[in-house]
């Protein structure tokens, strides 16, 4: 097989998992809450920020800053939360949308006025690991074995401990939930704390392999959408499954097609078109009502 | 307020549009009112959809797609402003329709995931392809009139004032009180006979269009397309933030909306240089909040008292 095919399939491999995490946690929010979080690619984005800043001004390893990617964004979360999300759960869909579209617009223009448009990239500068004639970069494993730990942890805490069985009660039914005496708000603050800091993270691990801008926020967010639009909902294979095609398409169309890495980008509105014009009832979970 | 006095308020409005130029001597306000007009043209246009209860975020496709069909028609067969609205408003139809067919059945997200990913695809594909679309220098047209400011002036105002009424017409047709009830309640307005998808498909055509038509006529004002600029989130973030805080279930709402808005955005602009549009994401926050119902509607403004909903 031709080197550069392979070479190809594996780096569309490993950054599948970068998406595979972004998708976590909007995924979490949306078979949770019903809400789309449009801001969710911009947690994304600050995550990124994060790690970038304290290692430029601090110092301090990127591997390190992922945590503290996890806590600020998991204290940021609960402020969106509070602040706004919480007052529109029960109003018509709209307005959520508008809600946290409106979110997103705020957080992208903060960091254009903080930062400007530049793009910043991390100096990390590690040789990359030779197999025979196939290089890895070193980054990109770390990020797809980071992206691994956290796929499995999820799907542990959601299948394997009360809290995610708790979590999975309120999804299938609040009000079953809440006659059964489960504080639906608390879970309800809490699960959008973890997806904004799952959000975080992926933004962190994003900074290894790309760079920190304001509208990676857009370009990830969209793409997330794309994988719960191909997976559907509350099914962590069907999310890994296509999170590796999207991966591995955009891969293969940057490097095969004339000036694919531009191309790769409309990709994501072809899938999401033509996946709802297949299944026109909608993907499980997100029904016509 | 009864209809005759809205009717005054409206042509005492145009009146002083019109005058603006005669009695203020400075290009620059000029200039400014000229993006306002055009501003609130497109505001009209995106709340004849947004009253059905869908929210397009990428409104800007269409008024790039209208800018880029006027471009080539002018590009290939010549200057012939009625060829290039009809062409825009073809191409918006068709997009419309296909976007619209396939994801207005399904519940509203999908609706608005599809729209903003379009615009990023229309983006994509006017900064790749070079030979009919110019790639990231774009395309450049020849002006309307001579590119005198004043007629582009009038033009804008009158282009607002027939969308403005065509507004008005759609609100009092059966697509118009159709919208509020899909907007309210779907499951009631199917019972009640009328069909949710055919309506919003209907309004989403009409708003795409119309934007393509705008975006036809605001390439020649500009003369210059820069897929970057008319492609821009900005844009699809602007008109609706305009509409929401002026309010989308009035025709004053988003004429108000847009105008506060736009001269609002000017200010900033000009004090700062990244970000300014951190106001829409502010103003969509707080309206959403505190005021859902637009200014339009908070007590000062009694105009929806009276008028039927």
């Amino acid at each position: 097989m031709n080197l550069m095919l392979i070479q190809t399939i594996i780096n569309g491999f490993l950054v599948s998992s970068v998406y595979l995490i972004v998708t976590l946690g909007l995924s979490l929010v949306l078979s949770i809450m019903r809400i789309v979080n449009f801001a969710h690619g911009e947690f994304v984005m600050i995550g990124a920020y994060i790690t970038y800043w304290f290692y430029t001004l601090f110092k301090i390893n990127p591997y390190i800053s992922l945590f503290l990617c996890f806590i600020i964004l998991f204290i940021i979360g609960l402020f969106v939360y509070k602040v706004g999300i919480n007052k529109i759960l029960d109003e018509p869909s709209l307005n959520q949308v508008l809600l946290t579209f409106g979110f997103s617009i705020l957080f992208q223009n903060l960091a254009l006025i903080l930062w400007t448009a530049n793009a910043y990239s991390l100096p990390l500068k590690s040789n990359p690991i030779k197999l025979g004639t196939i290089f890895l970069s070193r980054e990109r494993l770390n990020i797809f074995i980071i992206g691994l730990i956290i796929t499995l942890l999820i799907n542990y805490i959601l299948n394997h401990t009360n809290f995610g069985k708790t979590l999975l009660a309120i999804s299938q039914n609040k009000k079953a939930a809440l006659l059964v005496g489960i504080n639906v708000t608390n879970y309800y603050l809490l699960s959008f704390g973890i997806a904004s800091g799952l959000a975080g993270l992926a933004g962190g691990l994003v900074s290894f392999v790309m760079y920190a801008s304001p509208f990676i926020g857009v370009k990830l967010g969209l793409r997330a959408f794309t994988i719960i639009v191909l997976a559907g909902l509350g099914n962590i294979n069907m999310t890994i499954v296509a999170s590796l095609i999207l991966g591995l398409s955009e891969a293969m169309i940057s490097i095969y097609l004339p000036q694919g890495s531009g191309w790769a980008e409309g990709l994501s509105f072809l899938l999401i078109l033509s996946v709802l014009a297949i299944k026109p009832s909608g993907i499980k979970g997100l029904r016509t009502e | 307020m009864n209809k005759r006095t809205l009717t005054y308020i409206w042509l005492l409005t145009f009146i002083l549009l019109f005058l603006i130029p005669t009695v203020l001597k400075n290009l620059y306000i000029i200039y400014l009112m000229n993006g306002v007009m055009i501003y609130i043209s497109l505001t009209l246009a995106f709340s004849i959809l947004a009253k059905t209860g869908q929210v397009s975020i990428g409104q800007a496709a269409f008024f790039g797609a209208g800018a880029y069909a006027a471009a080539i028609v002018n590009k290939y067969i010549g200057f012939n402003p009625l060829l290039e609205f009809i062409f825009a408003a073809f191409i918006c139809l068709i997009f419309s329709l296909i976007i619209g067919s396939i994801t207005l059945r399904l519940k509203g997200i999908y609706f608005s995931i599809a729209t903003l990913s379009f615009a990023q695809t229309l983006l994509v594909i006017a900064n790749m392809e070079r030979k009919i679309l110019g790639g990231a220098t774009g395309i450049s047209v020849r002006p309307f009139f001579n590119n005198n400011i004043y007629y582009n002036y009038y033009f804008s105002i009158i282009l607002c004032l027939v969308i403005l009424i065509a507004s008005y017409i759609i609100n009092n047709l059966k697509l118009g009180y159709a919208s509020v009830v899909i907007r309210n309640d779907e499951r009631l307005a199917r019972s009640i006979g009328i069909n949710p998808v055919k309506y919003k498909i209907l309004a989403f055509l009409i708003s795409a269009v119309l934007t393509g038509i705008i975006g036809s006529y605001y390439i020649h004002y500009v003369t210059f397309i820069i897929p970057d600029e008319i492609f821009s989130t900005n844009i699809s973030v602007s008109i609706l933030a305009m509409a929401i805080f002026g309010g989308i279930n009035t025709v004053e709402g988003p004429f108000l909306g847009a105008f506060i808005l736009k001269i609002i955005e000017e200010l900033l602009r000009l004090n700062i240089k990244y970000g300014h549009l951190i106001i829409y994401g502010l103003i969509l926050i707080i309206s959403i909040l505190y005021i859902p119902e637009g200014i339009i509607n908070v007590k000062y403004f009694s105009l929806k008292k009276k008028r039927r909903q």
